[in-house]
């Protein structure tokens, strides 16, 4: 059967427009993010940036270019003035008490900021706002990665955690083309229709890198013209030629600018419910709330080590590094997906579709040998009709999903004769069955979030020292954070 | 310069499309792409997918490298040979590749300043690369020139190194000036390189040689002017060669079958006639892309939505509607509008969803 | 419902096949050699094997801490290891809620083996405790390993983060695995370690190998389970792991007390003879191919309701009820596969999934083919090892349940995963070899 976010883009497809893949919010961007747009150079590795533009979505943002970033001065420049910028971001989050939050278009910018990162942040012979700009970037680098982060806004990867278009992944990449899906873009012709304009919109580069034909027919003149300027050394041609080559690079900068800012409108706008913390309808904080908590402490934890001498900012993870990172990596994959499919219905519907979550319409309720003493389990049997192709089987616990998600500890399954299946569960404490009586339908999942687990696996690999086991190669890392 | 020439067998298809054979990359793009027989007839034909769009179907195709990218790389390569030892020799001595005997097929062979010659040029090349390989021992060859055919088919392709180690294998090898980024370097750029040393490992076998099928890739080392060599295992890329190898003559002639007689590829009715699977590596790798994504969607193929989708839908389903859908389909998107309230049409209720309004 | 045989079975025999490999594994043991590796085929053995490790190591007054993926499957190693020695002291270690495994039941509740949730509460004195690497993650420090002998299991599905961590619990080490089965996978982005040949999902005993290259392998070479035809469609999935099957080609047979119905009958000709074969259904059917899954239901019905017995003609074991199971890849599919199957078969045959079957075994496997009712396939429905977990479950019979058209898209398949630089097993492309390989030697 086809699953649910094929569905979601066949209906996209029909609608000609896009489709939610989600019915609650995953990532609240701010309202002051960075949106920080980059500009690269062809044929250039190690992270060199031409150009960027940056500032916050609700302020005023500023364009730097330079006119030869392989020129270690000016492109050091460059590097200063980007590093203002972001202290002022990193500034605001540390007087706010919360964590900096930076938009970018896609995976290619992501990686082009790695590159920055990498290249900065342990060098020695570069100014030292370049190197903290290359450690700041590292961290949020390094955040990106965890799933249910809220550091790293990358507009294409947001986006589509939240709506699907009728096109492919790999076409839902293209910032622009994914936008046409959400609302024409301005300069799109009235009568155009929408596979028009994506293929108006696929026609400029969103990321770091350049159009070929754009390079040819504007940057490399300017570049030409440049380089002659600076073998004839008369100044006033210099700076003459530099701003044409500023100028050759920021119309590509506007215009991935002003697409982040209609993803920045679109991931604000999207009017959905946060996704909410079911298993714990007392605690005032949602789901995305802790989200958020995790992210500030991540945030404030890095800033104290970044106080010592030898700040740990991991490149290649060793053994031991790897495997704290996983660790985290997984605890915190694994909370965020109870959260979703507790709290999301359409992750839920996904859920019972695939097997992973039961849902079944109740039948008949006995009770037996009910709990009448202080930690007690009491027993229930439930005969249901089940839809979809998850059965429970003994000895798993499941979680009904309401409200504070009371776990159900399946004794036994046994199917019956006419398609029902009976189901004996034991419940702790004095068994509440207005939620199960004949007549209701039951949702089923079999985790709750854990939030405390990435913070208990830490502390495990630390007990067991890892980092001292025999099986390590010889010479290994020492970083356990 | 356009060449007109009548060479090769697909000469009567060409029509006014200039005869530009496929490289070792154009090659391993039309194996990824074999289940289209457009492409590969393109291929086998001898014309380049670009040509066709725009003479044939008015498309606007924008090709080439940027002039950056390729002045880094020729940068990069001239860095890489240049002294004694050159970098090339000491990344490769480093990684248990290097021989005592190098040859630079390019200084034994130039090629003629103008166009006039190129064709000799590379032929002697091909000689001159072929005699290195007969003679024994240890060697490497640097930008030689070799051919690979696909049924009656020649094409010429010149991969950046051979390397032939003490027991005679060859190993062919690619020199890119991006970056060793490790996990983070471009899964599509590696596969095109991959790529590539399939083709001319495939023209080595074909020539009688023993290959491994190891790719030698020498790329740039980041924050170093140093190379950075890796040695990668092509086992995918080989079987995808070696499919296309025998499947082309076949699929070519199929398609021919399908047009009438003086079809040739710039003209639209031709292209339009032959059969054609639009799918994700499309806008990859070939310049009809556009074009077959909008016949795509005029026929409701699911391919639209990406490979994922469509391997959970069957041919056409899109063409049905919304008020057709494939049972399964449409159970799928009951339950998706069930979850998120959605009507199944934007101004009107579905029938029996109770969450609409 | 857990249809395990009898583990009497699989006690490798006191002469025979694997026989020299358990006297070398005693051996070295017992000289002290640290790490010892054991690559073993599908049903070689190796629990039998790790039993008989660990219980003389106990009962020569050490300590031995197993390490198993699941709770089952410390189970069962609890279980074969007090009966092979039940002079010593087994404890199964598990967490404060998880409820006792279907494998340990019976020896929980004979008083064979012990269960404790609290690690201060394991006794000391030579002892056998089993545990999953989850427990045993939360073993506190101590100043000296507290085990003599660390013994791994399932060495190939466990992954190097989690069983890294856990080596200075013991001073010498033992891993066993079966290199054929599914590997370790993180539901998070692998992207951050590709590459690289030592990275946290590597499986453990690929990483032992790699960090002592000189440490003793042990190839098991006889797989007691499988017959010969099997082993021999099944080597291109273990290429470094020559291996044949105990029982002769056609020497495990079936014989059903009544005629079986259509379906029943078919199967039956197909597989007379040998013990494993291909049954092509015609058609199409659509995504994850549910009229092939109810026909594996149907055929379970029919062969359960022709009262099918399972006869070895080489042994002197008696004729026994014959077990039936039907596994499929996904769990929509086995859903599929019960809606059809009905009356008594209901609740005889095991239908679940390949990642529960294993390290199950049966008299006869239907496995639905994991590549049906995909138009377009891809790295994970290629995954080798599922495959391998598919087709080695059984003893007298399996059929692979598939259609024409799965040939087709397989020859036609173009891998779309990334490529990786540096360590790259490129599994999409090794999935799909495997998957022609081993279909180019199965037979309608």
């Amino acid at each position: 059967m086809p699953d649910l976010v094929t569905a979601a883009r066949v209906l996209a497809h029909e609608r000609q427009t896009v489709v939610d893949v989600t019915t609650t919010l995953r990532l609240k961007v701010a309202p002051h993010a960075l949106i920080l747009s980059l500009a690269g150079m062809a044929g250039e590795h190690d992270g060199v940036l031409h150009a960027f533009t940056a500032g916050p979505a609700d302020g005023t943002r500023e364009t730097h270019a330079v006119p030869d970033p392989r020129d270690r001065d000016t492109q050091a420049a460059l590097w200063s003035e980007l590093a203002r910028i972001v202290d002022r971001t990193w500034q605001r989050a540390l007087d706010d008490r919360t964590f900096p939050q930076v938009l970018v278009s896609g995976t290619a910018a992501l990686d082009h900021l790695t590159q920055v990162a990498e290249r900065l942040r342990n060098n020695t012979r570069v100014p030292d706002d370049a190197r903290l700009l290359g450690q700041r970037l590292s961290y949020w680098v390094d955040r990106a990665d965890v799933p249910g982060q809220q550091s790293v806004v990358v507009a294409t990867t947001a986006l589509r955690e939240h709506l699907v278009t009728g096109m492919s992944p790999g076409e839902e990449e293209h910032l622009g083309a994914f936008l046409e899906w959400c609302a024409p873009g301005p300069g799109m012709p009235a009568d155009a229709s929408l596979l028009e304009r994506v293929e108006l919109a696929e026609r400029h580069a969103t990321g770091p890198a350049r159009r070929p034909e754009d390079d040819r027919g504007v940057l490399v003149p300017a570049l030409d013209r440049y380089s002659l300027a600076q073998l004839l050394g008369d100044p006033v041609e210099i700076l003459a030629a530099a701003e044409a080559v500023g100028a050759a690079l920021r119309p590509a900068l506007r215009h991935q600018t002003r697409l982040l800012r209609d993803a920045h409108a679109v991931l604000t706008g999207l009017g959905l419910p946060e996704l909410p913390d079911v298993a714990r309808p007392d605690d005032p904080r949602n789901a995305l709330d802790r989200l958020r908590d995790a992210e500030t402490n991540a945030f404030s934890t890095w800033c104290a080590y970044l106080d010592r001498p030898v700040h740990p900012i991991s490149g290649l993870d060793g053994n031991v590094a790897a495997a704290y990172r996983l660790a985290r990596h997984e605890s915190a994959n694994a909370a965020l997906s109870a959260a979703v499919v507790l709290g999301d219905p359409l992750a839920r519907e996904a859920a019972v579709l695939a097997g992973t979550a039961l849902r079944g319409r109740v039948l008949r309720v006995t009770q037996r040998a009910p709990a009448d003493r202080p930690g007690a389990w009491s027993r229930t049997v439930l005969q249901v009709t089940l839809t979809g192709p998850g059965v429970p089987r003994a000895g798993q616990t499941w979680h009904l999903a309401a409200p504070g998600a009371a776990p159900w500890r399946v004794d036994a399954t046994t199917p019956g004769q006419d398609g029902t299946v009976k189901i004996t569960v034991s419940r702790p404490g004095r068994a509440d069955t207005t939620g199960c009586a004949p007549g209701a339908t039951i949702d089923l999942v079999r985790d709750v979030p854990d939030w405390d687990a990435a913070r208990r696996a830490a502390g495990r690999l630390r007990e067991r020292d890892a980092a001292r086991s025999p099986w390590l190669p010889a010479r290994t890392d020492r970083s356990s954070t | 310069m356009a060449d007109k020439s009548t060479a090769g067998p697909g000469a009567f298809l060409r029509g006014a499309l200039p005869f530009t054979p496929a490289g070792a990359a154009g090659l391993f793009a039309a194996a990824e792409l074999q289940d289209c027989a457009a492409h590969v007839l393109m291929t086998m034909a001898q014309v380049a997918p670009a040509d066709v769009a725009s003479t044939a179907l008015g498309e606007k195709v924008n090709q080439g490298q940027s002039p950056l990218a390729l002045g880094r790389g020729n940068a990069f390569e001239r860095q890489l040979t240049r002294g004694v030892p050159s970098r090339l020799g000491v990344a490769l001595g480093h990684n248990g590749l290097g021989t005592d005997l190098f040859v630079d097929v390019t200084r034994r062979v130039p090629m003629p300043p103008s166009g006039h010659g190129r064709e000799e040029a590379l032929r002697r090349r091909e000689q001159a690369t072929l005699d290195v390989l007969a003679d024994g021992g240890a060697a490497t060859v640097w930008q030689g020139a070799l051919t690979v055919t696909l049924g009656k088919v020649a094409f010429r392709v010149q991969p950046d190194l051979i390397i032939r180690d003490d027991t005679g294998r060859l190993r062919v090898g690619e020199v890119k000036s991006w970056a060793d980024n490790g996990p983070r370097t471009s899964g599509r750029a590696l596969s095109s390189a991959l790529g590539q040393v399939a083709v001319g490992d495939l023209a080595l076998r074909q020539a009688g040689h023993v290959t491994v099928p190891e790719a030698v890739l020498v790329l740039a080392r980041p924050r170093s002017s140093d190379a950075s060599v890796r040695v990668q295992a092509t086992g995918r890329e080989k079987a995808l060669i070696d499919d296309a190898a025998r499947a082309f003559p076949q699929v070519a002639s199929d398609a021919l079958r399908r047009l009438p007689p003086g079809s040739t590829l710039d003209q639209s009715d031709t292209v339009r006639a032959l059969p054609t699977a639009y799918g994700d590596l499309c806008r990859l790798r070939c310049a009809l892309a556009d074009w077959c994504r909008r016949r795509a969607v005029e026929r409701g193929d699911p391919a639209v939505l990406g490979d994922a989708a469509a391997g959970d839908l069957e041919p056409g389903a899109l063409l049905r509607g919304p008020n057709a859908r494939p049972p399964l389909l449409q159970a799928a998107v009951d339950a998706h509008l069930r979850a998120t309230g959605l009507t199944t049409a934007p101004t009107q209720a579905a029938e029996g969803d109770p969450t609409r309004a | 419902m857990s249809t395990s045989l009898d583990p009497e079975r699989e006690r490798p025999p006191q002469a025979g096949p694997n026989r020299a490999a358990a006297d070398r594994l005693r051996l070295l043991l017992a000289r002290g050699t640290t790490p010892v590796l054991v690559r073993s085929p599908p049903g070689a053995g190796k629990t039998g094997l790790v039993a008989e490790a660990a219980a003389g190591s106990a009962s020569a007054g050490e300590r031995v801490c197993a390490v198993t993926a699941t709770n089952n499957q410390a189970g069962e190693l609890a279980t074969r290891t007090a009966g092979t020695d039940p002079d010593v002291q087994v404890v199964l270690l598990l967490g404060h809620t998880a409820p006792i495994p279907d494998t340990a039941a019976a020896a929980v509740a004979d008083g064979l083996v012990m269960v404790t949730r609290t690690i201060s509460h394991v006794p000391p004195g030579p002892v056998v405790v089993a545990s999953s690497s989850a427990k045993w993650m939360c073993h506190p420090r101590t100043d000296q390993p507290p085990y003599d002998l660390q013994i791994l299991e399932e060495a190939y599905m466990q992954p190097w983060h989690a069983t890294f961590p856990l080596a200075n619990l013991a001073r010498r080490h033992l891993a066993v695995g079966d290199p054929g089965q599914t590997a370790p996978f993180a539901a998070t982005g692998q992207r951050r370690w590709r590459g690289q040949p030592l990275s946290p999902l590597t499986p453990a005993a690929e990483a032992l190998e790699r960090l002592h290259p000189h440490a003793p392998v042990i190839l098991l070479d006889t797989s007691l389970r499988l017959p010969a035809d099997t082993c021999d469609v099944l080597q291109p999935l273990y290429p470094d792991l020559p291996f044949r099957g105990l029982a002769q080609t056609g020497q495990r047979v079936l014989i059903s007390a009544r005629r079986p119905g259509p379906a029943g009958s078919r199967f039956l000709a197909l597989i007379s003879g040998r013990s494993i074969a291909r049954l092509d259904l015609p058609g199409s059917g659509g995504p994850l191919d549910p009229d092939l899954c109810r026909y594996a239901g149907r055929l379970a019905t029919e062969l359960t309701d022709a009262g099918l017995t399972a006869v070895d003609t080489g042994t002197a074991g008696p004729p026994r009820p014959a077990t039936i199971a039907v596994v499929c890849a996904r769990t929509r599919q086995v859903a599929a596969v019960r809606s059809a199957v009905t009356g008594r078969a209901a609740s005889a045959v095991v239908v679940d999934t390949a990642n529960r079957l294993q390290g199950l075994e049966y008299d006869v496997v239907l496995a639905v083919d994991p590549l049906a009712g995909h138009n377009r396939l891809g790295p994970f429905v290629l995954e080798a090892g599922r495959l391998s977990v598919m087709l080695s479950r059984h003893h007298n019979a399996c059929g692979l349940l598939t259609r024409p058209e799965v040939a087709l898209a397989l020859a036609r398949h173009v891998p779309t995963s990334d490529r990786v630089l540096g360590h790259d097993p490129d599994a999409e492309h090794q999935g799909r070899a495997a998957h022609a390989a081993v279909r180019g030697l199965l037979h309608p």
